[in-house]
């Protein structure tokens, strides 16, 4: 089952490797992870998914937390989160095809970001069914690479990861 | 005033007065204050980083003190490395300082180098490399409060070179002090949860039989007075995990003996029937259980022990309660109902067999330690079979005088260990109980031993073999003995005397005893070379 986790930690050199070192050495297999500094520069946010069962995931909260680095954790309500991810993707394009891959992205809302004589670059942001949709989609183009940057997520509404609940 | 200064002043700040360590280039600034400062803080130079490591460890064991161990970069700290990991397995307060190579030669393998603080993030509580004499400071005051709080454990401080050796102005000084913020604990519960209180109260009070196991949180937390009384409140048996030998006077009838010889050896009728089992300072380690989980997770399960993360780790409970040993089971007893006394009949105190015969066997070596030495002494072990024997057969009365690394099982720890508890305890006696595999890994430690006048009993369970290794091979590859006979064994005698040690090779009981005794009496080192037969198990 997957799960998102938002961890706040240090803004300081070493602190990633600390809490992916963590994730390695315990076994626990992190799906995607995004990083980045927060509205206090003091401190950053790491946003991981992760795939497990309820049992796991309340040890990879509870070792996080002994990390002195780690400020807070928090693990995202499901149904009561908001997600996204930015994925790059390079797609083979010539005259032949430009444009259906044209119409394919605009179905996406997906924006075109680049254009050369055989290729095309587009860019998504979004929610998982939508992102591995259009990468299916456009794989029959041929695609050349693709570079994703992992969820980032928060609770939706009033709640968030600073207030005890 | 320089890094090393402030680092040396912080530390007697902090009530420091022994470091463990070893000289090297990076960490000279450092060397150079603590000559100057002899009369306050004593070094014990050892023979090997790890042979430091490990007693800094059996220090803060002994004395309920931080332990501090000082190397130099690249080879002298990962010479701690296996000496950090036992603290790290076992939950002891140690601050390793480790130096580094100058802030511009970091990352571009320079002689000596290497990312010491990459290597010991898995093994630490936490660790850092400083940046600046600000950071310095910081970090140091930080590793005090970090090692100490909550569950215990190492932290690591790597300093280049530079910063030790810069040069500060009191101005400077006096900023940095100012504006020092102090570290804030981290979110470690002092109110417990009111519902599994109350879950734990009627779940003991339910419970017609119930079931304690101790582990080592409930030395570390010198809660054996509370757990005493609250065992005797409601009549349970209490078992424990190694590193709670003693927590519960081995004499006292409600002690059911050792955990893990309760499980194998499925005897003691009290467990087997128990409703609750209550578990207290202990994380059900996998040597501590065996395989059986599921007979403990049959029952109804409470799990008290200061770190959140034990919790549901490795057995699922129906009840726990977070905090400090001590503190929970002092308001646990007050809530809880009395329950009749009734005699348990526990099968460890009915095996009493004392032999009479002159033969040298293990347990008859560990019980007039015992006798000779008293209860006062602290029984510090390597790891193997006579790391078995003594948690077996040694009667301890008194809770901490068991060191052992329980959790991680280094070979090589025992020297190390003992020079640090005596360090830690200067007036009680300290033996140690060792094997030839155990012995020959650190045995360069009786050099420090000699040095510092430590009288270090050594009891060397001389077997020719690893023991424990080579059991194994009996049951699991049936006798198909391959590299654990050790045929050509040094003269241990000679050895100690090489190191300026008295010794004696020991083949019958009543030469132990004479032997033992003399040197008791002597004040000085001095190593027992007990020939027991292979086959012994």
């Amino acid at each position: 089952m997957y799960r998102t986790i938002s961890i706040v930690v240090d803004n300081q050199a070493g602190v990633l490797a600390k809490v992916s070192n963590l994730f390695c050495r315990r076994g626990y297999n992190i799906d995607s992870l995004a990083v980045g500094t927060t509205e206090n520069p003091l401190l950053s946010r790491i946003t991981v998914v992760v795939q497990c069962n309820d049992r796991i995931l309340e040890q990879i909260v509870h070792q996080l937390d002994k990390l002195v680095c780690v400020h807070k954790v928090k693990v995202l309500k499901e149904d009561a989160k908001v997600t996204r991810e930015l994925v790059l993707i390079k797609v083979k394009a010539d005259s032949s095809n430009r444009n259906d891959i044209i119409q394919i992205a605009n179905i996406f809302r997906a924006k075109i970001i680049d254009i050369s004589l055989t290729t095309l670059t587009l860019e998504l942001t979004g929610e998982d069914p939508k992102t591995n949709a259009l990468l299916d989609m456009i794989k029959y183009f041929g695609v050349i690479e693709v570079a994703r940057t992992g969820f980032v997520a928060m609770d939706r509404g009033e709640s968030n990861i600073y207030i005890e609940e | 005033m320089n890094g090393a200064k402030l680092l040396v002043d912080l530390l007697i700040k902090h009530d420091v007065d022994t470091v463990f360590g070893y000289p090297g280039a990076t960490v000279l600034s450092v060397y150079d204050v603590l000559n100057s400062h002899k009369n306050i803080i004593k070094h014990i130079r050892t023979s090997h980083e790890q042979g430091a490591a490990h007693a800094a460890d059996g220090y803060a064991r002994a004395s309920g003190k931080t332990g501090i161990c000082l190397s130099t970069s690249g080879p002298g700290a990962t010479n701690l490395v296996t000496g950090i990991a036992a603290a790290y397995m076992d939950s002891v307060p140690v601050i390793f300082i480790t130096g580094n190579v100058e802030c511009d030669k970091i990352g571009t393998d320079s002689f000596q180098e290497v990312d010491t603080t990459g290597i010991t993030m898995p093994i630490t509580k936490h660790n850092h490399m400083v940046r600046s004499i600000e950071e310095l400071y910081t970090s140091v005051n930080d590793a005090f409060i970090i090692a100490n709080e909550g569950r215990k454990g190492p932290v690591l401080i790597d300093i280049p070179q530079d910063i030790l050796e810069q040069n500060i102005s009191d101005s400077e000084y006096k900023k940095i002090t100012n504006n020092y913020i102090c570290y804030k604990s981290k979110n470690i519960m002092t109110n417990y949860d009111t519902t599994q209180l109350e879950l734990a109260v009627k779940l003991i009070n339910e419970s017609k039989h119930p079931f304690i196991l101790i582990g080592g949180g409930t030395v570390s937390s010198k809660a054996s007075e509370e757990l005493i009384n609250f065992a005797e409140k409601i009549n349970s048996p209490v078992s424990c995990t190694f590193m709670a030998l003693g927590a519960m006077p081995n004499s006292h009838p409600l002690f059911a003996g050792g955990f893990s010889n309760i499980c194998t050896l499925q005897k003691e009728k009290t467990f087997i029937d128990s409703d609750l089992f209550i578990a207290i300072g202990t994380r059900f380690s996998n040597r501590t259980t065996k395989t059986d989980k599921s007979l403990i997770e049959q029952k109804k399960v409470i799990h008290i022990d200061v770190d959140r993360a034990e919790i549901n780790k490795n057995i699922s409970s129906d009840c726990f309660l977070v905090g400090d040993a001590k503190k929970v089971l002092e308001i646990l007893t007050d809530k809880i109902n009395k329950k009749a006394k009734t005699d348990l009949e526990l099968s460890h105190h009915s095996d009493v067999e004392i032999s009479q015969n002159d033969e040298l066997k293990p347990k008859n070596i560990l019980q007039e330690i015992k006798n000779i030495i008293g209860e006062e002494a602290y029984i510090v072990t390597d790891v193997g079979l006579h790391q078995l024997w003594t948690a077996q057969f040694y009667p301890f009365e008194k809770p901490g005088h068991f060191i052992t690394s329980g959790g991680f099982g280094a070979m090589g720890f025992g020297v190390g260990a003992a020079i640090g508890v005596h360090l830690g305890q200067k007036n009680k006696p300290v033996v140690l109980i060792t094997g030839d595999g155990s012995f020959n890994m650190n045995c360069n430690e009786l050099a420090t031993v000699y040095e510092n006048n430590i009288p270090l009993i050594i009891v060397l369970m001389h077997n020719n073999s690893l023991g424990l290794v080579r059991f194994i091979q009996k049951n699991k590859f049936k006798k198909r003995y391959f590299e654990t006979t050790l045929k050509h064994s040094p003269n241990y005698v000679m050895l100690a005397k090489s190191y300026h040690i008295k010794g004696k090779v020991i083949r019958k009981m009543s030469d132990f005893k004479e032997n033992l005794l003399m040197a008791k009496d002597s004040m000085k080192p001095f190593l027992l070379d007990c020939r027991i037969d292979i086959n012994e198990a």
